[in-house]
């Protein structure tokens, strides 16, 4: 069994206001082989943008590892470092 | 969209303002955030802190109302814009600015040489240049800004592609040659000739073009007793993820005493639009009739295209009705026409019934700013509902769909509309050709001046298709 990699892009007011709108279309930016192992999901609110220790908004959970001030590139470098773990 | 990092710039001075403006804290504070923003020994965007720090008070400076060309006393601090812009009964009347300190950084000559150079022999440029701007020094060419006049003709001769274009950002891409460099370098707005549709904004990628905004002044009416009421563009479904009606909730919670659809105008545009059409083109004589309602597209049609005012709808926009509506109702509220765009502002400033505009992005900095998070805020239903075709306008293709519901069976076949998608050089010479020469299968022209209709507009935070699905999603939920 395939498990898949859990993107969560939070869609909260801060994080989208900030950019997290530009990141919903992640999955288009996603090489095509890397594409299948990952599930993209939207969020609400993450919590991480009512403390200034996370960083900067838009957050994104990449796994459970968070990314702060997100954008395709960072993402998608933190998804490559989980791609080889994936159990084919 | 937040694609680069002056965006974000923008956007956090957009909410550190709202803050403390909510707070009632501005005058005090303000002439402190550009230092706190660019502290000593701290990261600075441009050379050093100081000039970070004097960009950042031109920005707040514009955020507060206020146009940076207008400053006549470099000492003068932000609070004492503050204390004034508080203090102002009318709205400013300006809607763009450029700050020219932030403005430097492009090419005075569009034509750069390149390392590709050999220095050769026959040195077309130098013989083709009909300023004699070229000199070679160094085995190489070099243009002298002070002579050349941007003919290009050095980039066609040059043998090894050694010569490139660069261009302008924002001189490229205004559709009507409205913005244009002074003799020091800096780039200035010809208003006879702007159209407001906000392009240049977009896209300067130092952000130096900025909207003149009415922030203050609405904060200081939704603290205030007296009734304010917001009139949304329906743009705004697609700008959150979440339903209307929580979007509605949060512009409750910001202060606003109620909150109505500008779709509700958009249906009076649609009808009466439609009853032109049935009187213009299928019992009259004109070949074709254009939309009205994008201010830009009108605008360009007033400055640069008036032989085409003629085919025109002489209809109002959806938010004119809107607020029309909402004036005889409630004949002493405040009336906030929430924007997708800078083009609506400069409509607004010219509507007998609108009194401010606030722009989506500054809409979502302002809910950031008093801590609301839309997907939480309570639902609110808007006390009147819209139908199906007044919500479609900003989406492409909207206004033509709309048309149809206002069109008896036969009349709806005799509509054949083709749309403006986007108002650049190549769609303005479009227009300028019908005029004369009528596209023989077309007699409906909706034109907008942003790609993809107002979901496309300067001032949205989402991606534009993800807007359009979810207001196409919010139309259908609607069986109306
Ligand atoms: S909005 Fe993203 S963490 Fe709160």
């Amino acid at each position: 069994m395939k498990k898949k990699i859990t993107v969560q892009i939070c869609t909260g007011t801060n994080c989208y206001v900030f950019g997290g709108a530009n990141l919903l279309d992640l999955e288009k930016n996603l090489p095509s082989e890397v594409k299948e192992k990952v599930e993209v999901k939207g969020a609400t609110c993450l919590g991480f943008c009512k403390d200034k220790k996370y960083g900067k908004a838009p957050f994104v959970l990449v796994e459970d590892e968070l990314v702060s001030e997100a954008d395709v590139h960072k993402v998608i470098k933190k998804v490559m470092q989980y791609v080889d773990k994936v159990v084919d | 969209m937040v694609d680069n990092n002056a965006i974000r710039i923008k956007r956090e001075l957009i909410t550190k303002i709202s803050q403390l403006a909510f707070e009632g804290r501005l005058v005090e504070e303000i002439d402190k955030v550009p230092i706190e923003k660019f502290p000593k020994g701290g990261i600075s965007t441009r050379c050093c802190v100081y000039k970070s720090r004097a960009i950042t008070k031109y920005r707040i400076m514009a955020l507060l109302g206020f146009r940076v060309e207008d400053e006549e006393d470099e000492l003068k601090a932000l609070s004492e814009y503050a204390k004034e812009g508080l203090d102002r009964q009318n709205v400013s009347p300006h809607v763009l600015t450029v700050i020219d300190e932030a403005c430097s950084a492009c090419v005075r000559v569009n034509y750069f040489v390149t390392n590709a150079c050999k220095g050769c022999l026959a040195r077309p440029c130098v013989i083709n240049c009909p300023k004699g701007a070229i000199e070679i020094r160094d085995g190489q060419a070099h243009i002298n800004p002070d002579k050349c006049v941007n003919c290009g003709l050095c980039m066609k001769v040059c043998p090894y592609h050694a010569i490139i274009y660069v261009p302008v950002p924002c001189e490229d891409i205004c559709p009507v040659g409205a913005i244009s460099k002074d003799e020091t370098g800096k780039e200035h707005i010809d208003y006879e000739k702007c159209i407001y549709c906000g392009k240049c904004m977009v896209v300067c990628p130092f952000s130096a073009i900025v909207e003149c905004s009415q922030l203050i002044d609405v904060i200081k009416h939704l603290k205030s007793d007296r009734k304010v009421i917001a009139l949304f563009a329906p743009a705004l479904v697609g700008q959150f993820q979440s339903p209307m009606e929580k979007i509605a909730g949060a512009i409750i919670e910001l202060g606003f005493d109620d909150v109505y659809e500008v779709a509700l105008g958009a249906e009076v545009t649609a009808h009466n639009e439609a009853i032109e059409f049935k009187e213009k083109i299928l019992e009259g004589e004109n070949r074709f009739m254009t939309s009205s309602c994008c201010p830009a597209y009108v605008e360009m049609v007033k400055k640069h295209i008036p032989e085409l005012k003629s085919f025109v709808s002489t209809t109002r926009s959806p938010m004119h009705y809107t607020a029309q509506m909402l004036r005889e109702n409630f004949p002493n509220a405040i009336l906030v026409f929430i924007s997708p765009c800078v083009a609506k502002r400069n409509e607004a400033l010219n509507d007998e019934y609108v009194d401010y505009v606030v722009s989506f992005e500054e809409l979502g900095c302002m809910f950031i700013a008093k801590g609301i998070d839309v997907d939480s805020a309570e639902e609110y239903v808007p006390k009147q509902r819209a139908y199906k075709s007044g919500r479609g306008f900003p989406v492409i293709g909207g206004v033509s769909e709309a048309l149809k519901y206002y069109l008896s069976d036969d009349d709806k076949q005799k509509l054949s509309p083709m749309t403006i998608d986007g108002i650049n050089k190549k769609s303005i010479n479009l227009l300028k050709s019908m005029v004369n020469r009528p596209l023989p299968n077309v007699n409906f022209v909706e034109a907008m001046a942003c790609e993809g209709g107002c979901v496309g507009g300067p001032t949205v935070i989402s991606l534009p298709k993800i807007a359009s699905s979810k207001i196409k999603r919010w139309i259908e939920s609607n069986n109306k």
